[in-house]
């Protein structure tokens, strides 16, 4: 089993389910607001907000992180996301869960050896609740003649 | 005297951090403040708890023999690293983020570099219920000053509660 596929091994149309999905703890969500300096009170005040909701850049960032070992695992560049799409809140004790979809794949016009794979990955509740979606672009090189 | 009501009483409850919609004017720029120098821990941290196993970002034999010869900071990590850095002065008190997009990696982050950012408010739009929309460019730069991130997203934050001044 590799880890991400080669340019070859990208087809698309085809959906890749992400396993495993995993869920996201209060104390999860506390300290990557932190750590990415993130003080908004909505996500680490529960008596200002009330319920406090799991950070955006969590939610993206873990959707990009389960897609990475079905996707962009051997990539050379991540070229930048076209759109994140939040569509439903997630909260602490929620699990995550993630698909990609590739949408295209293209030859790189100036270096052979590699292509540029464009996909969207969509993020799930337990209750398969559509979270987040999201369509990034990476370089995929080739496997080339073995 | 009560410390928990006196800390919680509505006069206190402004400390500025973030800003209300009257406060995002279209065209109005900011500079956020602190930056911060992304480690070696940071990263590896970040991709694992994000199960982000990519060994360009946890494996630095690996990364020797890649393009750039050492890792690289995660993507994602830049990303919200410079959101967060932009929430003291822009989305501080936003209520929800609806999305993001045209988010573009410019150059590379490696471990030691100092990150800081910049926003300009592109549009912004009244909602019911004492609510508005936002659009903000934000721009991630490095300790040479040069881009290595750019993105747009849209919140959205409160108005100015009746009667709370500054």
């Amino acid at each position: 089993m590799s880890f991400g596929r080669y340019y070859e091994e990208f087809e698309t149309g085809a959906i890749y389910k992400h396993w495993p999905g995993r869920t996201i703890t209060e104390n999860d969500n506390t300290w990557f607001a932190l750590l990415t300096m993130n003080q908004n009170p909505l996500f680490i005040d529960r008596h200002h907000a009330g319920r406090c909701p799991v950070i955006d850049t969590l939610v993206f960032s873990l959707t990009v992180g389960m897609s990475v070992a079905d996707t962009s695992g051997q990539t050379i560049a991540n070229l930048g996301y076209e759109s994140v799409t939040f569509e439903r809140p997630l909260f602490p004790g929620d699990s995550l869960y993630a698909e990609s979809e590739v949408l295209e794949k293209r030859e790189s016009a100036s270096k052979p050896d590699r292509g540029i794979v464009a996909i969207e990955t969509r993020g799930f509740n337990q209750d398969r609740e559509r979270i987040v979606v999201l369509r990034r672009s990476f370089l995929a090189p080739k496997r080339g003649p073995e | 005297m009560n410390w928990s009501a006196r800390v919680l009483a509505p006069s206190d409850l402004d400390m500025g951090y973030g800003s209300y919609f009257e406060e995002l004017e279209t065209g109005r720029h900011f500079r956020h403040w602190p930056g911060r120098t992304i480690t070696e821990f940071d990263d590896t941290l970040f991709s694992l708890m994000s199960m982000n196993q990519h060994p360009l970002h946890i494996d630095e034999h690996y990364a020797a023999g890649t393009q750039h010869g050492r890792r690289l900071v995660a993507g994602p990590f830049v990303i919200s690293l410079v959101i967060g850095m932009s929430q003291a002065d822009i989305g501080g008190r936003a209520l929800e983020t609806l999305d993001y997009s045209n988010v573009r990696h410019l150059g590379p982050v490696f471990h030691g570099d100092s990150i800081y950012a910049e926003s300009t408010v592109v549009m912004r739009e009244e909602l019911p219920n004492e609510r508005g929309l936002v659009i903000v460019a934000t721009r991630g730069l490095n300790q040479r000053e040069e881009t290595i991130l750019t993105l747009e997203r849209k919140i959205v934050v409160p108005k100015r509660p009746e009667g709370e001044t500054t």
